[in-house]
C-alpha cells in the first residue's frame, strides 16, 4: 500500500508549510503513524488565547481511512466530546465521508475553522450546541472559562 | 535549374517544420499527415444506410429515405488525419500551381468538401502572388482543421455519416485519446507520486486522475470489506455539486455515484472481485426492495426472478446497473414503503392480473405462485395469501421426508437422497463431497479416507445403507440420519424442555389465581377461565408479562422468545398448517380480542394497540 511513503511525504510537506497556528510532531520518532499537534485557538474566537494539544491517529489502512483527531486538552466545545478522548467527528472525518486524496493539512485547517465557527447541527455535545445556539453569551463565557483553565 | 532549386529548397524547408513530412525528391511531391484536433469536438451524426454513398448525403434527406433512422449523435475530439499529397510540377511556383490531393481515412470527410479546399492551394498560389505557397497552404488547412473545416456550420448542424464508420471514427478518438493519456504524467492524489500516463487511470464520468495502484488497492479493499458505496471517484470534490440539491437527500445522491463494474475492470480489479461488488451491489438492491419474492423452499430461498433486476451477466462489462435510473427508484420504492406502512400489506395481495402470481425461483428453478407460496397451479386457480413461513399439510409431509431421508450438503445444504452406491457423496449443487451419513466434509481427492481411518465414526460404513437410506441400518441406531441427526436431536431436547417448562407454568398457575381476571366483571371471569382450561400454557405466559400494555395485544401469536421452547414450539406450529390442526391459534385469539374489549370497555377506554409493535411475519395474524 501506499501509506507509509505518502505519510513520510506529507509529514514533510506539513513541517516545510505548516497551516497557521500549528506545530506538528511525532511524539516517537519512528511512530508515523501518531501525531501531536499543537494549535493555536484562532484570534478572533473565544478559543483566541488558548493551546491547544491535538492527536491525530493515523489508522494502518491510511489513506483509505480517515485520520482520527482528538483534543488532548479539554475545550467547550459542541464539535468535541466532553470525555477524556475528546473526539470529534464531521465533515471530512467521518469514515463515509472520507476520501483518500484529503490530507492532514486539510484536517488540521477544518479542525481550525471548526474552532473558529462551531456546526452546532452537527454537534457531539448536544448541551453545548444548545447553549451556542440560544445562550450564545453563556457559551461565549463558558468556552473563554475553559480556555484559561486548561489551555493556558 | 533555378526551379528545382527552389522545388527542393521548398520541400527542405517544409521538411525542417513538418519532422513527419515525406519527400519523394525525384518527382517533387511530398505527403504529410495532417492530424485532425479540432479545437471544440466535432458533432458526428451516425445514421444507419445512407444509399448516395456520402456524397451530399444530410440527415434530412437519409430521414425521407424511409429508413429506420435510429441515428447516434457523437461528439469526436479526434478524427483521424487528413492525408495530404502535393506534387510541385515544373514550371513551379512561377507559371504552374502545386497540385494538391487530400484524402481521409474511413472517407469521413466529404468529398466536395475536400474538392473545394484542394481548390483552395490554386487560389492562394494566386492570391500571394505565385511564389511558394506549400507552406502557407498547409497553415491554411491547419486553420481549417481547428474550425472542424466548419462542418458544424450546415445545415444539419453536424457531420452527417453512415453508421458503418461509427465504430471506425470512435475507436481511433478513443485510441487517440489513450495514447495522449498515455504521454502525460499525473501526481496521484493519493499516494502523492507522479505517475505515468500509462499507469493511471482517468475516470470515464467525472475526469479525475488516479494511479492504477492505488485505485486498485482502494477499490480492493472497500469490496473486501463489503463497502459499495465507497466504490465511487476518489476525489473529494467529486459529486458534491450534485449534493447540494437538498438537505435530506444529499448522502443519498452522493453514496449513489458508484463506479460502474466495466471501469473496475479496466483499471485492473480483479474479475473475482468485481463479480463479488456486482453481486453485492444486486443484493443490496433485491433485500431493500419490499416487494421481492423470495422461494419457499426452506433450502433455497433465493429471490424470484425478476425483470427490475436481471441476473448478472457472464461478461461483466454488459452490467446494466445504471446508477442515476436506480436513484428514482430508490426515490420511488420510498414513496411506496411510506404507502404501506399506512395500509398494512396492500403491496403483498394479490396482483391485478391473475396470471401475474407465477413466480420463477432464480436459483432452483421452483415455479410457485407469490401469492400462496404454494407450486404453481395455472393462472385460474383460486388462491389465499399465506405467509411463507407456514407450511401446508403436503408440504409438512414433504418436509418431513426430506428431514428423514436426505442429508443435506455441508456447504449449500441443498437435500440430498442416496437412492443406491457408497456414502461418498457429490453435491449436485456445488459439487462438495462429502459424507452421507455424518454430513464431514470430505477431500475431494481422496474421499475415502474418511471411511478408512479407525477411530472414525464412519469407518469401514462406506457402503452402509448401500440400497439406499431407506434401507436397513445397523441395530445400534447408528443409522442414517445425516447432517439432520443434530437438528432431530436438537428439536428432541428442545422438546422435552418445553415439556417441563409447560409443567411447571401449571403449577405456577395453581398456586395464584389469576389477580387480573379476578377483578373483572363475571362474564370476563368466565372466558378467563375458559382460555386457562383451553390453554394453559400460553394464558400463564401472557399474564406474566410485566408491559401491562403489550400483553393485551389481540393477537398475542409470538409470545415472547424464551430459549428453545420457544423456537421449537413455533417451529411447530409452523408445521401445524391450515387444514384443521390449527384448533390453537384462532379460537385463542378471537377469545383474547373479546377478553382484551371486554377489559377495555370495563375502563373505558380506547385501544392503544399500534400495529408497528406487531411483528411482520406473525403467523397467526397474516392467516387471519
Amino acid at each position: 500500500m501506499a501509506g507509509n511513503k505518502r505519510i513520510m511525504k506529507e509529514f514533510a510537506d506539513i513541517q516545510a508549510n505548516s497551516p497557521p497556528g500549528c506545530t506538528i510532531t511525532l511524539p516517537k520518532e519512528d511512530d508515523l503513524l501518531n501525531w501531536e499537534v499543537t494549535m493555536d485557538g484562532p484570534s478572533d474566537s473565544v478559543y483566541a488565547g488558548g493551546r491547544f494539544k491535538l492527536a491525530v491517529a493515523l489508522p494502518k489502512e491510511y489513506p483509505f481511512k480517515p485520520p482520527n483527531v482528538s483534543f488532548k486538552t479539554k475545550i467547550y466545545h459542541p464539535n468535541v466530546s466532553n470525555d477524556e478522548r475528546g473526539s470529534m467527528c464531521l465533515g471530512m472525518l467521518r469514515a463515509d465521508e472520507w476520501k483518500p486524496p484529503n490530507k492532514i493539512v486539510e484536517v488540521l485547517k477544518l479542525v481550525r475553522a471548526v474552532l473558529a465557527a462551531p456546526q452546532p447541527e452537527d454537534a457531539v455535545e448536544p448541551g453545548i450546541a444548545n447553549e451556542y445556539k440560544n445562550e450564545r453569551r453563556a457559551f461565549d463565557k463558558n468556552a473563554k472559562e475553559w480556555v484559561s483553565k486548561y489551555a493556558k | 535549374m533555378a526551379e528545382d532549386d527552389e522545388r527542393t529548397e521548398e520541400l527542405g524547408s517544409l521538411e525542417a517544420i513538418y519532422p513527419e513530412f515525406n519527400i519523394d525528391h525525384d518527382r517533387f511531391s511530398a505527403t504529410l499527415e495532417l492530424a485532425v484536433t479540432p479545437s471544440k469536438p466535432l458533432l458526428v451524426r451516425f445514421i444507419p444506410q445512407v444509399t448516395n454513398n456520402g456524397k451530399g448525403s444530410s440527415y434530412a434527406q437519409a430521414a425521407t429515405n424511409g429508413n429506420a433512422h435510429i441515428e447516434r449523435d457523437v461528439e469526436l475530439s479526434h478524427l483521424p488525419p487528413l492525408h495530404i499529397e502535393s506534387t510541385l510540377p515544373d514550371g513551379y511556383p512561377s507559371t504552374v500551381a502545386p497540385k494538391v490531393t487530400l484524402t481521409t481515412q474511413h472517407d469521413w470527410l466529404p468529398k466536395d468538401r475536400l474538392v473545394e479546399l484542394e481548390s483552395q492551394v490554386e487560389r492562394l498560389w494566386n492570391e500571394y502572388g505565385r511564389c511558394q505557397i506549400l507552406y502557407v497552404y498547409v497553415d491554411f488547412l491547419q486553420q481549417a482543421v481547428e474550425r472542424s473545416f466548419d462542418l458544424d456550420q450546415c445545415a444539419d448542424g453536424c457531420l452527417v455519416l453512415p453508421s458503418t464508420t461509427e465504430k471506425l471514427l470512435t475507436d481511433f478518438d478513443e485510441a487517440t485519446k489513450v495514447s495522449i493519456f498515455n504521454a502525460g504524467t499525473y501526481d496521484c492524489g493519493i499516494c502523492l507520486e507522479p505517475k505515468k500516463g500509462t499507469r493511471c487511470y482517468r475516470m470515464k464520468k467525472c475526469g479525475h486522475v488516479f494511479c492504477l495502484q492505488c485505485l486498485q488497492d482502494f477499490y480492493n479493499n472497500a469490496i473486501t470489506e463489503g463497502d459499495i458505496t465507497g466504490v465511487r471517484c476518489l476525489d473529494p470534490t467529486c459529486g458534491k455539486d450534485l449534493a447540494m440539491a437538498g438537505d435530506g437527500r444529499k448522502r443519498k445522491r452522493e453514496s449513489k455515484r458508484t463506479l460502474h463494474p466495466r471501469e473496475l475492470l479496466a483499471m485492473g480489479v480483479e474479475e473475482s472481485m468485481v463479480r463479488r461488488y456486482v453481486e453485492m451491489k444486486r443484493k443490496k438492491k433485491l433485500e431493500a426492495d419490499k416487494t421481492t419474492i423470495y422461494c419457499p423452499r426452506t433450502w433455497c430461498q433465493s429471490p424470484a426472478r425478476s425483470n427490475k433486476y436481471p441476473p448478472i451477466p457472464a461478461d461483466l462489462t454488459l452490467y446494466a446497473g445504471d446508477d442515476s435510473s436506480s436513484d428514482e427508484d430508490h426515490v420511488e420504492s420510498g414513496a411506496n414503503r411510506d404507502g404501506s406502512a399506512t395500509s398494512g400489506k396492500a403491496s403483498k395481495g394479490p396482483p391485478a392480473d391473475p396470471a401475474d402470481r407465477l413466480a420463477v425461483c432464480e436459483k432452483c428453478n421452483l415455479a410457485f405462485c407469490r401469492v400462496c407460496y404454494m407450486g404453481w397451479h395455472g393462472p385460474f386457480a383460486r388462491c389465499f395469501p399465506r405467509d411463507p413461513t407456514e407450511l401446508s399439510a403436503e408440504e409438512k409431509a414433504s418436509y418431513d421426508y426430506i428431514r428423514l431421508h436426505t442429508s443435506p450438503c455441508p456447504t449449500c445444504s441443498s437435500p440430498t437422497q442416496k437412492t443406491m452406491g457408497c456414502n461418498h457423496m457429490n453435491c449436485f449443487q456445488c459439487n462438495t463431497h462429502f459424507c452421507y451419513l455424518c454430513g464431514a466434509w470430505l477431500d475431494g481427492g481422496n474421499p475415502y479416507q474418511h471411511f478408512n481411518k479407525p477411530g472414525s465414526e464412519c469407518y469401514q460404513r462406506l457402503w452402509e445403507l448401500e440400497e439406499g437410506d431407506e434401507g436397513q441400518g445397523p441395530e445400534d441406531g447408528r443409522g442414517f440420519a445425516g447432517g439432520r441427526r443434530w437438528e432431530q436431536m436438537a428439536i428432541e431436547a428442545a422438546r422435552e424442555a418445553d415439556a417441563a417448562e409447560a409443567a411447571q407454568l401449571a403449577q405456577v398457575e395453581m398456586v395464584a389465581p389469576p389477580a387480573a381476571a379476578a377483578q373483572l366483571e363475571p362474564i370476563a371471569v368466565h372466558m378467563a377461565q375458559i382460555r386457562l382450561n383451553d390453554e394453559p400454557v400460553v394464558e400463564a405466559q401472557v399474564r406474566q408479562r410485566p408491559n401491562g400494555r403489550r400483553r393485551q395485544n389481540p393477537f398475542p401469536a409470538r409470545p415472547p422468545a424464551q430459549g428453545q421452547a420457544q423456537a421449537v414450539r413455533r417451529h411447530e406450529r409452523a408445521g401445524a398448517g391450515r387444514n384443521g390442526t390449527n384448533q390453537r391459534g384462532n379460537p385463542l385469539a378471537q377469545d383474547d380480542g373479546l377478553q382484551r374489549f371486554l377489559e377495555l370497555a370495563q375502563r373505558d377506554e380506547e385501544d392503544g394497540w399500534d400495529s408497528d409493535e406487531l411483528d411482520e411475519d406473525d403467523v397467526r395474524f397474516v392467516i387471519r
